[in-house]
């Protein structure tokens, strides 16, 4: 048996690399050969950046957890959808037609579709009639049972130390879903390659992309893989690499070495699932400092970002957890879940995160793991997690960047397709009435097309937001003028002075200054955006004498006694905001000497949480008790982070 | 391996249109003894779906009980489909439709299109891949954050210097945005802006500074440098885009080209 398994898993690499070779020399097969960054140059092209907003997490009718739950939406729809277009979503009427139509009302600068790699193949066979694997008791069980059941099936081998792939619908050798998943793959690359607007218009970029799905002991574990441009190995999935490391090296090989073009990076999300393993202090194999330091260095090449905010809550920070000296910031009581059992993981590590169980670790959350990031630079000289940031929605819908908190509509086809099951305690995991809408991911672009966009992402010059579209920019530096909100050059002396978000420098004796400025979401006409109430700035160090991380927050711009409101009966606002904000911050505690990480946080007005506008939808009778439960927040503040900023000690 | 080729090569294919066809043939269960055939293709078919579940091929004494078992398997479906069983079965149903669907599509393979087919179908459709009217230009904004009550008279002061011809990059607000803009169709601007600000923007004379103009976030003053028409862009600016739609179109053609064709065969009554 372990041979056999070994001889599948080579022969699908073995496969992987003739598809990824294929690839390459195929210059004369449209549609993919042909202009891969050939494209006109934008007509639009902005020297001093402009703010993209997009969706980098969005699953389609070919995950297999989409599938089970009757979503529809293929690849070439959900691009559409990001454009403006409606789509379709179940649950499905007697004659098999969808029963709701939904768009969103403003499109979406550029998507990243990314299903999950495991199981591309399985889903295909086990849905197209006449396949080998039609009849197999496993595919009968996928679509004969109940949705929860069906995703389970292939769910729980993604949490299994040795996770496999079904000998009934794969072949022992595996080779039959790797040949399945290679004509899918193709499908994906070309419904990517359609929806570029490779036009001087610039108005669309997709980009080719998949998730990587590990959750060994059910804690999350899982990345999204997104491609420069159109040169794309062939997906890497839990089963061939069970490791971050397998993964990393794979792409290595496969896309970075490869000599084509190809570029890749890979995106981290749920860490609030992950039980303090996501990002456990870890360098396996290596024996000496310098090893560990080259992991290091390869892990920040790799995972440049991270997606903080999505459907399954908030990943930025949260009260309580040891292992943090400083005040408790109440800001990060948003969009948290709460668990059973024992909360804290402290140094150590737990598991089934992604079943809403097990401890929480400091390092589940983006300020813990930047101290983390801080204090393994001072250890080995190399920052592991020199992350910037993102939000995304993970929609399972298709739908990608629909994040209106007043009609969220559920995020994964029957699972949640209906208030009740909305507003309830959700099925699979814990869901329900503590998921989110999700959020959006912004980049500081000089164009919209996939090389401007991949060079943002790279440098980590974005931000995220839970969902409006605020715009928010930071930059650094001991050298910035003291009244840059006021000059017409702002942006000019920023670059010129500073660095921005994402960006490193060397400590100076002068403080640090910290120019933050954000503009609120313009909304559209029917829904115009809400009002900004301040900017806060997020410090994260280590302390030079007890090496203990500490965190503290300022409020540097706005008001947050500006007395707005929100009426939870009716979700009306009341007060007023600011429409921008920027300020000129000096750190009062700056010492150059310690490692440390700044970054914004830009907080709305009070609005109605999704749950409070669908709760006051229905009839006071209809209402689910999680309406009137007092531990669900019914209003909350949206909100955008930037990536932080690095500063290096002076030794 | 083609979905047609694939589909040709499975068993199950075989049963059930071997069967379909024994069931018309021999469906008279007084006639003569129905009779099944054994050919070499159809014993290969066993041999190699056996050899991929199991990634052996099969022994002969192996071989002889795939081949007992599809006999079994086969006077089963015929039995069954003479009395009907597969008829009102929706899963049968579907499965039947997919692979006529595969048939259909895989029946005539498509042919690459050339140029002059893809400027056809570019300017039959002009609609899909219409470009909407837009704009390029320059703002100085006024920031109601900074200037208060004194939003608007900053905002018309500044405007007699800008006409006067002073240097935009020199007066006003920073804006987070940046200060030039474009060309943007009224929506994108809408987006940034705020819709408002976008109507008013696209109605500007070209080359002069006009305002100021009210947005999401305070008064600008503005100079549209370009109008980009709206229509249908080139070929060469949306090839792979009209190259995609065509080939779908071309498929679910002949998705329907089949249909019709088998609707002659069909004496149709009391439907539309």
């Amino acid at each position: 048996m372990n041979q056999l398994r070994a001889r599948g898993r080579r022969a699908g690499l073995l496969l992987a690399l003739a598809v990824l070779a294929g690839g390459c020399a195929t210059e004369s097969s449209p549609p993919l050969a042909h202009g891969e960054d050939r494209r006109e140059p934008c007509a639009s092209r902005d020297e001093w950046r402009k703010p993209l907003f997009g969706d980098l997490h969005v699953h389609t009718t070919l995950s297999f957890d989409a599938h089970a739950f009757e979503v529809g939406v293929t690849p070439d729809q959900a691009y559409r959808f990001a454009r403006g277009e409606s789509v379709d979503l179940p649950p499905v009427d007697a004659a098999g037609r969808p029963t709701r139509r939904v768009r969103i009302d403003r499109p979406l600068d550029f998507v990243a579709l990314t299903d999950h790699s495991e199981f591309l193949g399985e889903i295909e066979n086990c849905t197209t009639p006449g396949s080998a694997a039609w009849d197999s008791e496993t595919c009968r069980t996928y679509r004969s049972a109940d949705d929860h059941v069906a995703t389970s099936l292939f769910g729980i081998q993604l949490t299994q130390e040795q996770g496999k792939r079904f000998p009934d619908v794969c072949g022992a050798d595996g080779l039959g879903c790797a040949e399945a998943a290679s004509a899918v793959w193709q499908r994906v690359q070309e419904a990517a390659e359609a929806a570029y607007d490779r036009s001087p218009r610039c108005e669309f970029t997709s980009f080719v992309a998949y998730e990587y799905t590990a959750a060994k002991g059910a804690s999350t574990g899982h990345r999204n893989v997104i491609f420069r441009n159109a040169r794309v190995p062939f997906p890497t999935t839990y089963f061939e690499q069970p490791t971050p490391q397998g993964l990393w090296g794979e792409l290595q090989a496969t896309c970075l070495d490869a000599g084509n073009g190809c570029d890749v990076l890979a995106i981290p999300h749920n860490s609030n699932e992950s039980n303090g393993t996501m990002f456990a202090v870890e360098y396996p194999g290596a024996t000496t400092p310098r090893e560990e330091r080259e992991q290091a260095a390869f892990r920040a090449r790799m995972e440049p970002l991270i997606e903080i905010f999505q459907h399954k809550g908030d990943s930025e920070c949260r009260n309580g957890l040891s292992g943090i000296v400083g005040a408790a910031d109440e800001q990060c009581e948003f969009e948290k879940w709460t668990r059973p059992g024992p909360q804290d993981c402290g140094d150590g590590t737990g598991s089934l995160g992604s079943a809403n169980y097990g401890c929480y670790s400091r390092r589940d959350f983006l300020r813990g793991i930047l101290l983390e990031g801080l204090k393994e630079e001072q250890r080995i000289g190399e920052n592991p997690y020199m992350l910037g940031v993102i939000a995304s929605t993970d929609s399972h819908n298709g739908t990608a960047g629909r994040v209106s908190e007043e009609d969220f509509g559920g995020h994964r086809g029957t699972d949640d397709d209906t208030p009740e099951k909305q507003l309830g305690t959700g099925a699979l995991t814990a869901g329900g009435i503590a998921y989110d809408p999700g959020g959006l991911a912004g980049v500081w672009a000089e164009e919209n097309s996939r090389d401007s966009i991949f060079d943002a992402l790279r440098r980590r010059e974005t931000f995220g937001t839970s969902g409006p579209r605020i715009a928010v920019r930071l930059f650094a530096g001991s050298g910035l003028d003291a009244d840059l909100c006021a000059r017409p050059d702002m942006l000019r002396e920023a670059y010129a002075k500073g660095v921005p978000m994402g960006g490193s420098l060397a400590a100076t004796d002068a403080p640090l200054r910290l120019l933050v400025s954000a503009l609120r979401d313009a909304g559209t006409a029917e829904r115009p955006g809400t009002p900004l109430q301040r900017i806060q700035v997020v410090k994260g160090w280590i302390d030079r004498t007890d090496g203990q991380a500490h965190q503290q927050v300022w409020d540097v711009a706005g008001d947050p006694d500006n007395g707005a409101s929100v009426d939870e009966n009716t979700c009306e606002t009341r007060g007023a905001g600011a429409d921008s904000l920027c300020t000129v911050w000096t750190d009062p505690d700056w010492d150059p000497t310690e490692r440390a990480f700044y970054y914004a946080r830009v907080l709305e007005n009070p609005t109605c949480r999704w749950s409070t506008w669908t709760c006051n939808r229905l009839a006071p009778a209809d209402r689910p008790p999680s309406c009137s439960d007092p531990s669900i927040r019914r209003t909350q503040q949206e909100r955008a982070w930037t990536s932080p900023v690095f500063v290096e000690a002076r030794s | 391996m083609n979905p047609l080729r694939r589909l040709l090569h499975e068993p199950l294919f075989h049963f059930l249109v071997v069967g379909g066809l024994a069931a018309a043939l021999f469906g008279d269960r007084g006639g003569a003894p129905r009779r099944i055939d054994m050919d070499e293709g159809l014993r290969r078919g066993l041999r190699q779906d056996f050899q991929r579940r199991t990634g052996a091929p099969p022994t002969a004494q192996e071989e002889s009980a795939l081949l007992r078992r599809w006999v079994d398997e086969e006077i089963l479906v015929r039995e069954a489909q003479a009395l009907g069983l597969d008829r009102g079965d929706v899963v049968v149903r579907r499965r039947l439709l997919q692979k006529m669907e595969f048939l259909a599509e895989e029946s005539r393979p498509l042919p690459e299109p050339d140029e002059a087919t893809l400027r056809a179908h570019l300017e039959s459709h002009p609609e899909r891949w219409q470009v909407a009217p837009g704009v390029r230009f320059t703002h100085v904004f006024v920031g109601r954050e900074r200037h208060g009550d004194a939003t608007l008279a900053d905002a018309r002061a500044l405007l007699a210097r800008l006409v006067a011809g002073e240097d935009p990059a020199s007066l006003g607000d920073p804006f987070l945005r940046g200060r030039e803009v474009g060309p943007s169709s009224r929506d994108e601007i809408a987006a940034q802006f705020g819709a408002e600000f976008a109507s008013r923007v696209t109605e500007l004379p070209v080359s002069t500074w006009s305002g100021p103009v009210g947005s999401s976030y305070g008064l600008h003053l503005v100079r549209v440098e370009q109008r980009r028409p709206g229509g249908p862009p080139p070929l060469a600016e949306v090839r792979e885009a009209v190259r995609h739609d065509w080939i779908e179109e071309r498929r679910a053609e002949a998705r329907r080209a089949k249909l019709d064709d088998l609707r002659r065969h069909y004496d149709l009554r009391g439907v539309p």
